[in-house]
């Protein structure tokens, strides 16, 4: 009797390793004849595809030898029976009211967009980096009178912090204010800053050649000019 | 036992494996059983199935097995025979009547082409 080829023999081996031994022999046994009939009536290309779909289906039905059936002590097993019972449920019951299957998938959909524009903002407000090289070392200190607001910082005291502070790799003074500014035309009122020397350096950024001359600070004018009417 | 033996039911793939084991005449056995359904009912069925049906069907004690010699096209393993046991039989032959008596008159109907 002519042997099988390694391929065969090779599926046979799973099929014994899938089946416990007193089903294997006779399940094994009835594959290899059936397979040598096949071969014999119609060539082996034909039998070569039966036994392959054969081994394909023992293989993923029947349980493998020694595995132990799922049971409801395990609790990863109760978990995903209950999940897969839900989820069925769920499935029944939107496909028997459609009418409430829009309304709820439609009110999720609004909570779901409305939940992305409420991040979107947070995380461009709030959470988003500093627009500067470090800039999470950036921070603001101020002076605050005793049951009010913030203090005007006298620029005598940011010297004198400017010169002793240890906790501060560097320091800058800044305040914001309105400038009444005219090029030529009718004066104009632009909102700006007042800032120490050090303050681009603070920030890291240099939006031109350092120091400024009056070249620059008027460049820097026009453009705030220029932004106050865009924005109104 | 609250159910009466004398009335088993047999389901649909029950019934075809007892019908091929009867017209195996006491030869059948796994492949050729699988065979029988196969050309005759065009059930094409892992032999995985045939035999788990069959351990079921003798369980219930419709069908009986035994073992028998290894043989050569079988690479030296042995074949498992079934035969029909006369529980078996009359189950058959009362799903049988039950068909019979739910087609008469539908004939013209089950048969149309």
């Amino acid at each position: 009797m002519k042997q099988l080829g390694p391929f065969l023999t090779f599926q046979m081996r799973l099929l014994r390793w899938r089946f416990p031994a007193e089903r294997a022999e006779f399940v094994i046994g009835d594959l290899e004849e059936e397979f040598r009939r096949r071969s014999s009536a119609s060539g082996s290309f034909g039998a070569h595809l039966w036994l392959s779909r054969q081994v394909l289906l023992c293989m993923a039905v029947h349980p493998r030898r020694g595995h132990r059936a799922p049971t409801n002590d395990r609790l990863g097993d109760t978990w995903m029976r209950s999940l897969g019972q839900d989820v069925r449920y769920a499935v029944r019951l939107l496909r028997k009211a459609p009418g409430f299957s829009v309304i709820a998938i439609g009110t999720m959909s609004v909570g779901v967009a409305a939940t992305s524009i409420i991040f979107s903002l947070v995380n461009t407000v709030i959470l988003r980096p500093l627009p500067y090289p470090r800039g999470d070392r950036l921070v603001a200190i101020s002076e605050a009178v005793p049951n009010g607001g913030p203090r005007r910082i006298p620029s005598a005291r940011l010297e004198a912090w400017q010169k002793h502070s240890q906790a501060f790799e560097s320091l800058a003074g800044f305040e914001f204010d309105a400038f009444n500014v005219a090029f030529g035309g009718e004066p104009d009122s632009i909102n700006g800053a007042g800032v120490s020397p050090e303050f681009f350096r603070v920030l890291g950024v240099f939006p031109f050649s350092w120091p400024p001359t009056n070249a620059h600070a008027l460049g820097a004018l026009k453009h705030g000019q220029q932004e106050n009417k865009r924005r109104v | 036992m609250w159910c009466n033996k004398s009335s088993i039911l047999l389901g649909e793939f029950e019934q075809l494996t007892l019908l091929a084991v009867l017209r195996l005449d006491d030869h059948g056995y796994g492949a050729s059983i699988q065979r029988e359904m196969d050309s005759r009912a065009g059930r094409s069925i892992s032999i995985n199935a045939v035999y788990t049906t069959l351990e079921r069907l003798e369980k219930k004690g419709l069908v009986r097995s035994w073992v028998g010699e290894p043989s050569e096209q079988r690479g030296g393993r042995r074949r498992k025979h079934y035969a029909l046991e006369p529980l078996g039989a009359a189950a058959l032959r009362q799903a049988y009547g039950a068909f019979k008596r739910m087609t008469d008159g539908l004939e013209r109907y089950l048969e149309r082409a």
